[in-house]
C-alpha cells in the first residue's frame, strides 16, 4: 500500500523529475553497457585471433631440431595431459621450376596433419589437404605458376596442388625475404634439406583437449624449467608479439573506462537530482512519518522507488540495445577487422546490471543516511526544513564500489587503481580550486556593495560562493567530463602525430643497391612504370665514443619494441646503420636544435649529425655531443646539431643517425629504395627486370603488412573519436539537467529580481555570469588535467614526448564553454520567464 | 496637503478564455490619499491578490486605469513598469521573499544600488538597524528565522522611500507572537516615514489597525 | 678536402706494422658482439702477444654481399693493407643470388687486391643443408675454384667446427658467439700464419 504511494503517486506527481532521473540513468549506463558488449566480443575474438596466430595453445620453438633428450622431456611433460600436437618446420631453400630450370629462394613451411589447430588456411581450389604441395599467391604471381606445375624441392619433385590465398597464421609478419610454399612435413626428410647443419625454425605445437588458462600457464613454467637451453623458446598465444591484439585490447579497455566516466557523471547527476527532490519532498515525508510510517520504511520506500526506475531503465536499455547492436555489429566488425557475432552475449550484461545497481545505490546512500539523521518531528515545527547532513565517510561505499568496478572494466587492478587515483586527484584539485576561488571571491565582496561593477556581476559573484554543494557538484562533473574529452583529443592527436598517413605507402623495399647501379636502376624503374620513391644510402658503423669517452651501453636499456633477444648481447653491440642526407623526409621533423646548414660540411668544423629522439634518449646523447664512429675501420667524428622526431609508421627506411653530406660519403655503402603502392603486375615486372639486370639487389615485400597496420591505426582513431563525442554528449545532457534544476529552484529569486526592477535580460546575464564562470573554469581545468594525463600516458605507455597544441586546447576550451553556456541558456529560458505573480500568496 | 496617491478607475481583470473566463475584478473605483494606511480585505478568491498584483504592476489590466502619483501604470510597457516599480514601489510578500544568495544587508542594498542611490551602504545599515537586525547583517536568509526574514523584507521595501508600499498578508506565515511584532514594526515605520500603505489581509483585527478598510467581494468593492 | 688529406695522413702514419684487412660480412663484423670479441680482433691480440707487429682492420659489414666488395676494398686501400682475408659470399648464398655473379664479384675483389700487391687469403664458405644440394655444391665450389685461379691460399671453411654447434652460436643458430669466434680465429690463423 505504502509502496504504491511511493511509486505510482510520486511518479504521477513529479513526472519531470522522474523523467530527468531516468534519462540520466539511461544515458550513463547505455554508453557503458554498449561498450562492454562490444569489448567483450572483441576480447574474445582477440584471444581467438592470438590462438590463430600461434595456431596452437603452446609452442616450443628453436632454430634447430630438438635433441632426442629434449624430445623425451617434452613427451614426458605432455604425457599427463590429453593433447594433440604437430611440428612445423620453416626453412629457406632454393627451389627449381622443372619447366624451365629457373630457381629462386623460397620459404618452405612444412606442416603435419592437424595444422593449424586454430585458424585456417584457405586455398583457391578448396581445402588445404595434407600431403600436398601448395604455393602462396605471391609465388604464384611472381613466377606466373598454376596448379599442376612441377617444382623441385631438394631431392623431391612435386606437382603444385593449389594456391594459398589466406593464411591466418601470417598476421602482421610481413617481412619475408621470400615467398612461401607449403609442404608436407613427412616428405621433408626425403628432400634432404634438413640434414644436420640445416638452419630454420623448428616448432612443436600443442593443443590441450580441455583448455584452461591455468593449465597452460603451468605448462609454460614447467617447460621453461625443463628445457633450459636459451635457444629454445616457449610461447603462448599471448606472447606473439602481435601489436594489433595489444593495441585493440588497449583501446577497448580505454573505451570501457570512458564509458565508466559517463556513468560517473550520470551518478553525480542522480545524486544531485535526488538530493534536490528529497529536500522538496521532505515536508511531506515528515508528515508521513508523523502518521506512523517509520523512517526505515520511508527509506525502503525510496529504495523501492529507485529500484523500480532502475529496472525500467535497464529493460528499456536492453530493448534498445539489441536491435541497435544487430544493426551496427557488421559495421563494427568491419572496423575492427574482427568478425563479431550480431547476437549480444547476455551473460555479460546480466553480470553488469547488478553491479551498476549496487553502484547506484552506493551513490544514494549518503542521502538516505542523511534522511535517517533528520529529526522529522522537529522539522515540522520549524519553518525551515532541511535534510540531515551527510558525512564524508558516507561516500566510502561508493568509492569502494567505484574502484572495484573500474578494476573489473579495466581487467586489472592496476588499471583500476590508475583510474581511481586519477579521479581522486581530479576531485582533490577541483575542490581545492573551488575553495581557493571562493576564498578569493569572498575577499572581493567583503563589505562591498553589489555593483561589481554592475548588478549582474555582483549577484553572480555571491551566487558562486553561496550556492553550497550544488555548485561543487556541477563543477566537479564538468571537470571530469572535460578531462576525459581533453584526454581523448590529445591521445587522438598523438596517434595522428605518431602514425602518419603517407600517401606514398611502400609496397616493396629494395636493398643492397650498389652506388654505380643507381642511375640505371632509377631509369629502369621509370621505364617500367614504377618509379622509385626514395633512395637513401646506408653505411655500417659502430658508435665508439661520445665526447671522446669510450661508449658503453647501459645494460638496463631495453627497447620495448624490439624482439626478445639475449639481453647480454644486446648491450655489447653498438653496430648500426648511418645515412647521409641534406634534406628531411616527410616523416621527419626537427624538434630541437637547428637544421643542417646548406652546402654540407666545411673544414673548419666537425661534420654535423642529426639524431632521432628516442635513440638519443636510449643512448644518452644530446645536442652538442661529439660522436665518434668506427666506420668500417676508419674513425669518423661529428657533432650533434639537432634531434628529430620520426614517424616510423611512414614505413620508410628511417635512420637513427643522419650525417650531413661530408667525408662520410666516401665510406663503403649500399643503397635502399622504395617502390610505392601500385598495380601488382607492375610490381612483379619490376622485380623480374631488376633481378635480371642487377642480380645482387633483393626485395622485401611489405605491401600486406603496411596495409594492415595503416588500417589498424585509422580504426583506432575512429573508435577514439566516437567515444569522445559520446562522452561529450552525455556530459552536456547531464549538465543541462543539473543547470535546469538549479535555475528552476531559483525561480522565486528570479521572480523577485523582476519585481525589484531587474530586467529579464539582466537576470539572464547574471545567470550566464554565474554559471559561465563555473563552466569556463571547470572546462579550463578539465582540459589542462586531461592534457596532463595524456602526456603521462604517452610518456609511460607509448614513450612519446610532450607536445602542446595550444591552438587546439584553447579552441576546445571555447567550444566546450560555449556549448555549456548553450545549455544554461536553454535551461534558464523558462525560469527567467517566471511571472512575478508567483510570489504572491494565492499562488 | 493631501493629494491622491492612487486613483483607480473602472479597473477590470479577467482570467481564462471563452467559456472558462472568470471576471475577477468587475470595475473597481478607488481613491487613496497620501499617507493612508489602507486595509484591503476579502475572502480568498475575492480578487484582492489580483488587485494587489495589478497595483504592483505585476500583471496587466484588462481595462481601466491605475494612476499612482500621476503616473498611469495601466498604460505602461513592461520596461516602463519595471522602472516604475524599482523607483516607486515597495512590496512585502507573505512568504518573505529574499534573494537567497544575498545576505540581509545585501538584500536591502539591492534596490538602492539598482537606482544608483548614493550612500547606499550607510542607508542600508541604518535601515537594518531600525528593524533591529544589525547583528544579523551578514547572514543569509536560510540562516534567519521567519520573522527576521520578514523584517529584512520590510527594510528592503522601505529602502527606496517608496511612494507606495504594498503588503500581501505579511504576517500570514508567521506565528502569532512574531507576526504581531512584525506588524508593529511595519505600522511604526510606515507612520514615521508617512508612506502610503495598502495592506492585503484577511485578518479583521489587523484591518482595524489601518486607517481605512476596503472590502472586496466577488470582484467588487463592497 | 684538407680534412680528407689530414685524415689520410694521420691514418697512414699510424701504419708501420703489417696490416691485415678482413673484408667480410656479419661473421667478420661480429654481429651482436663487441669489436673486441670478433675474430679479427682476437687474431690481432694473439699475434701481438707473439710480439708480432700487426694491425688489423675489421672490414666486416653485416648483411654485405660480394657485390659491395670492390668498392669497400677501395675504401681500405688508403690504409695500405698488406694482407686481405676475403670472407664474403655467405649473404649471397642465403639470399639465393645468382652464383656466377658471386664468383664474378669475388674475382674482381681478388684481382684488385692483387694489383695493389696485397696477399689475398680466401675464406671458404658453405651453405646450410636446407638451401638444397645443387645450390650448395655450386656455392661451395666457388672458393676452391677462385683459390686455384688466382693462386691464393684458401681457408677451407671459415665456420669449420662452429656451424651447427649450439654452444658456439647465438640463439639464432646462425651467428657465432664469442666462443665460436675463438674457433673461427683458429681456423683463420692456421692459414694466415703461413703468409706472415
Amino acid at each position: 500500500m505504502i509502496f504504491k504511494f511511493f511509486i505510482i503517486k510520486e511518479i504521477k506527481k513529479f513526472p519531470f523529475f522522474f523523467f530527468l532521473l531516468s534519462s540520466t540513468l539511461f544515458l550513463g549506463t547505455l554508453a557503458l553497457i554498449g561498450i562492454s558488449v562490444v569489448s567483450t566480443q572483441v576480447q574474445e575474438k582477440l584471444k581467438a585471433n592470438a590462438n590463430q596466430l600461434l595456431t596452437s595453445d603452446v609452442a616450443i620453438s628453436a632454430r634447430r631440431e630438438l635433441f632426442p633428450q629434449e624430445k623425451i622431456i617434452l613427451d614426458k611433460i605432455f604425457q599427463t595431459t590429453d593433447h594433440r600436437s604437430y611440428e612445423v618446420i620453416d626453412i629457406y631453400s632454393m627451389v627449381t621450376r622443372t619447366k624451365n630450370g629457373n630457381s629462386r629462394l623460397v620459404e618452405i613451411r612444412s606442416t603435419e596433419d592437424g595444422f593449424p589447430f586454430y585458424g585456417a588456411i584457405k586455398t583457391a581450389e578448396g581445402a588445404f589437404t595434407r600431403g600436398h604441395l601448395f604455393i602462396s599467391s605471391d609465388l604464384a604471381d611472381l613466377w606466373d605458376m598454376k596448379p599442376g606445375e612441377e617444382l623441385k624441392i631438394g631431392d623431391v619433385v612435386m606437382k603444385i596442388s593449389g594456391v594459398v590465398v589466406e593464411d591466418s597464421s601470417m598476421g602482421l609478419r610481413g617481412f619475408s625475404l621470400a615467398p612461401r610454399l607449403y609442404f608436407p612435413l613427412d616428405k621433408l626428410k626425403e628432400t634432404g634439406l634438413i640434414r644436420p647443419g640445416a638452419t630454420g625454425s623448428f616448432v612443436h605445437h600443442y593443443k590441450l583437449q580441455t583448455f584452461s588458462l591455468e593449465k597452460i600457464k603451468n605448462l609454460k613454467s614447467i617447460l621453461s624449467k625443463s628445457l633450459t637451453d636459451t635457444a629454445i623458446k616457449i610461447s603462448l598465444p599471448e606472447d606473439s608479439s602481435e601489436q594489433t591484439g595489444r593495441a585493440i585490447s588497449a583501446i577497448t579497455n580505454f573505451m570501457s573506462l570512458s564509458g565508466l566516466v559517463g556513468l560517473i557523471l550520470a551518478l553525480v547527476g542522480v545524486f544531485y537530482l535526488y538530493q534536490s527532490h528529497l529536500v522538496s519532498r521532505l515536508k511531506d515525508l515528515c508528515l508521513v512519518n508523523l502518521f506512523g510510517l517509520t523512517k526505515v520504511k520511508i527509506l525502503l520506500g525510496i529504495l523501492i522507488q529507485f529500484s523500480f526506475i532502475f529496472s525500467l531503465v535497464m529493460i528499456l536499455e536492453i530493448l534498445v540495445l539489441v536491435p541497435i547492436y544487430k544493426l551496427l555489429s557488421p559495421k563494427i566488425s568491419n572496423y575492427l577487422g574482427l568478425l563479431l557475432s550480431s547476437e549480444i552475449n547476455f551473460s555479460q550484461i546480466l553480470i553488469e546490471i547488478p553491479l551498476l545497481y549496487v553502484l547506484s545505490l552506493t551513490i544514494l546512500s549518503p542521502l538516505l543516511l542523511g534522511l535517517l539523521r533528520t529529526s522529522m518531528g522537529a522539522q515540522l515545527k520549524s519553518q525551515k526544513i532541511s535534510l540531515g547532513k551527510f558525512k564524508a565517510y558516507d561516500f566510502i561505499p561508493f568509492l569502494v564500489s567505484l574502484w572495484l568496478f573500474s578494476s573489473y572494466l579495466g581487467h586489472s587492478f592496476k588499471i583500476g587503481n590508475i583510474f581511481f587515483f586519477s579521479l581522486m586527484v581530479i576531485f582533490l584539485i577541483s575542490t581545492t580550486m573551488i575553495k581557493c576561488v571562493q576564498w578569493l571571491i569572498r575577499k572581493i565582496i567583503l563589505g562591498k556593495g553589489l555593483l561589481l561593477p554592475n548588478i549582474e556581476a555582483g549577484i553572480a559573484l555571491r551566487g558562486l560562493v553561496r550556492s553550497g554543494h550544488k555548485l561543487t557538484l556541477s563543477f566537479l562533473s564538468l571537470v571530469i567530463g572535460a578531462t576525459l574529452f581533453s584526454l581523448i583529443l590529445q591521445l587522438d592527436k598523438m596517434i595522428v602525430n605518431e602514425f602518419s598517413n603517407n600517401s606514398k605507402r611502400p609496397s616493396l623495399f629494395l636493398f643492397d643497391i650498389q652506388e654505380e647501379q643507381i642511375d640505371s636502376l632509377v631509369e629502369l624503374a621509370k621505364e617500367n612504370g614504377s618509379p622509385l620513391a626514395f633512395i637513401t644510402p646506408m653505411i655500417r658503423a659502430r658508435l665508439e665514443k661520445v665526447n671522446d669517452i669510450k661508449f658503453v651501453r647501459k645494460k638496463k636499456d631495453f627497447d620495448f619494441r624490439a624482439n626478445e633477444e639475449d639481453e647480454d648481447t644486446r648491450f655489447r653491440n653498438n653496430g648500426m646503420n648511418l645515412t647521409y642526407r641534406d634534406y628531411l623526409t616527410d616523416a621527419e621533423k626537427i624538434i630541437d636544435g637547428r637544421p643542417f646548414p646548406p652546402g654540407g660540411a666545411t673544414p673548419d668544423r666537425l661534420p654535423f649529425i642529426s639524431i632521432e629522439k628516442r635513440w638519443s634518449q636510449r643512448m644518452g646523447v644530446k645536442i652538442g655531443d661529439k660522436l665518434t664512429f668506427d666506420v668500417q675501420g676508419v674513425e669518423f667524428d661529428g657533432e650533434v646539431i639537432n634531434i628529430k622526431e620520426i614517424k616510423w609508421t611512414s614505413f620508410y627506411p628511417n635512420f637513427f643517425v643522419t650525417i650531413e653530406p661530408s667525408l662520410i660519403e666516401a665510406a663503403p655503402k649500399t643503397f635502399l629504395s622504395i617502390l610505392p603502392e601500385g598495380p601488382k603486375e607492375i610490381k612483379r615486372s619490376l622485380q623480374y627486370r631488376v633481378v635480371e639486370k642487377f642480380p645482387n639487389i633483393s626485395f622485401i615485400d611489405v605491401e600486406e603488412m603496411v596495409k594492415k597496420m595503416s588500417l589498424l591505426f585509422d580504426k583506432s582513431r575512429l573508435a577514439i573519436e566516437l567515444i569522445s563525442w559520446l562522452s561529450l554528449g552525455v556530459g552536456l545532457v547531464i549538465l543541462y539537467g543539473l543547470s535546469h534544476d538549479q535555475v528552476y529552484r531559483r525561480s522565486y529569486d528570479l521572480a523577485l529580481m523582476k519585481v525589484l526592477g531587474i530586467r529579464a535580460g539582466q537576470i539572464r546575464l547574471h545567470l550566464i555570469f554565474e554559471f559561465g564562470a563555473i563552466f569556463f573554469s571547470a572546462t579550463g581545468l578539465g582540459l589542462v588535467l586531461g592534457w596532463l594525463l595524456a602526456q603521462l600516458i604517452a610518456r609511460e605507455v607509448f614513450k612519446l614526448s610532450f607536445s602542446v597544441d595550444w591552438l587546439r586546447l584553447t579552441g576546445t576550451w571555447m567550444l566546450l564553454s560555449l556549448l555549456c553556456l548553450g545549455t544554461i541558456f536553454l535551461a534558464s529560458w523558462r525560469a527567467v520567464q517566471t511571472k512575478p505573480r508567483v510570489l504572491l500568496s494565492d499562488s | 496637503m493631501s493629494h491622491l496617491k492612487v486613483k483607480i478607475r473602472n479597473l477590470k481583470k479577467s482570467f481564462g478564455q471563452g467559456e472558462s473566463k472568470i471576471e475577477v475584478l468587475k470595475g473597481i473605483n478607488l481613491d487613496i490619499e497620501t499617507g493612508e494606511i489602507l486595509a484591503l480585505t476579502g475572502k480568498s478568491g475575492s480578487g484582492k491578490s489580483t488587485m494587489l498584483s495589478l497595483l504592483a504592476g505585476l500583471d496587466s489590466v484588462d481595462s481601466g486605469d491605475i494612476v499612482i502619483d500621476g503616473n498611469n501604470i495601466s498604460q505602461m510597457s513592461e520596461k516602463e513598469l519595471a522602472n516604475f516599480r524599482a523607483t516607486n514601489l515597495g512590496i512585502v510578500f507573505q512568504q518573505f521573499h529574499l534573494i537567497s544568495t544575498l545576505t540581509a544587508i545585501e538584500n536591502i542594498l539591492l534596490p538602492l544600488e539598482l537606482l544608483n542611490i548614493p550612500h547606499s551602504m550607510e542607508l542600508s545599515k541604518s535601515l537594518l538597524d531600525s528593524v533591529g537586525l544589525s547583528h544579523r547583517a551578514h547572514h543569509l536568509p536560510s540562516e534567519l528565522s521567519g520573522g527576521e526574514c520578514q523584517r529584512v523584507a520590510l527594510a528592503r521595501a522601505l529602502a527606496i522611500r517608496p511612494s507606495l508600499l504594498l503588503a500581501d498578508e505579511p504576517s500570514g506565515n508567521l506565528d502569532e507572537e512574531t507576526g504581531e511584532k512584525v506588524m508593529d514594526l511595519l505600522f511604526k515605520m510606515v507612520r514615521e516615514t508617512k508612506t502610503t500603505l495598502i495592506l492585503v489581509t484577511h485578518d479583521p483585527d489587523l484591518a482595524k489597525r489601518c486607517s481605512r478598510v476596503v472590502n472586496l467581494e466577488y470582484g467588487s468593492l463592497a | 678536402m684538407n680534412y680528407i688529406i689530414l685524415f689520410l695522413i694521420s691514418f697512414t702514419l699510424q701504419v708501420r706494422a703489417e696490416t691485415i684487412l678482413f673484408l667480410g660480412d656479419s661473421l667478420t663484423e661480429g654481429y651482436q658482439l663487441s669489436k673486441e670479441e670478433a675474430y679479427p680482433a682476437l687474431i690481432e691480440k694473439i699475434l701481438r702477444k707473439e710480439k708480432k707487429e700487426i694491425k688489423v682492420i675489421n672490414g666486416g659489414v653485416s648483411g654485405a654481399t660480394s657485390a659491395s666488395g670492390v668498392k669497400r676494398l677501395d675504401w681500405y686501400l688508403r690504409a695500405k693493407p698488406d694482407i686481405m682475408v676475403l670472407a664474403l659470399g655467405a649473404n649471397d648464398g642465403l639470399r639465393g643470388l645468382k652464383l656466377n655473379e658471386t664468383e664474378k664479384n669475388l674475382s674482381l675483389v681478388i684481382m684488385k687486391a692483387q694489383e695493389r700487391g696485397m696477399v689475398v687469403i680466401l675464406a671458404g664458405m658453405k651453405m646450410p643443408t636446407n638451401m638444397g644440394e645443387t645450390y650448395r655444391n655450386e656455392f661451395e665450389k666457388i672458393f676452391p675454384t677462385l683459390s686455384k685461379k688466382y693462386s691464393i691460399k684458401l681457408i677451407p671453411f671459415l665456420l669449420e667446427g662452429v656451424g651447427g654447434r649450439t654452444e658456439l652460436n647465438l640463439p639464432d643458430g646462425i651467428h657465432p658467439n664469442p666462443k665460436g669466434h675463438k674457433k673461427m680465429a683458429d681456423n683463420v690463423l692456421k692459414v694466415l700464419r703461413t703468409e706472415l
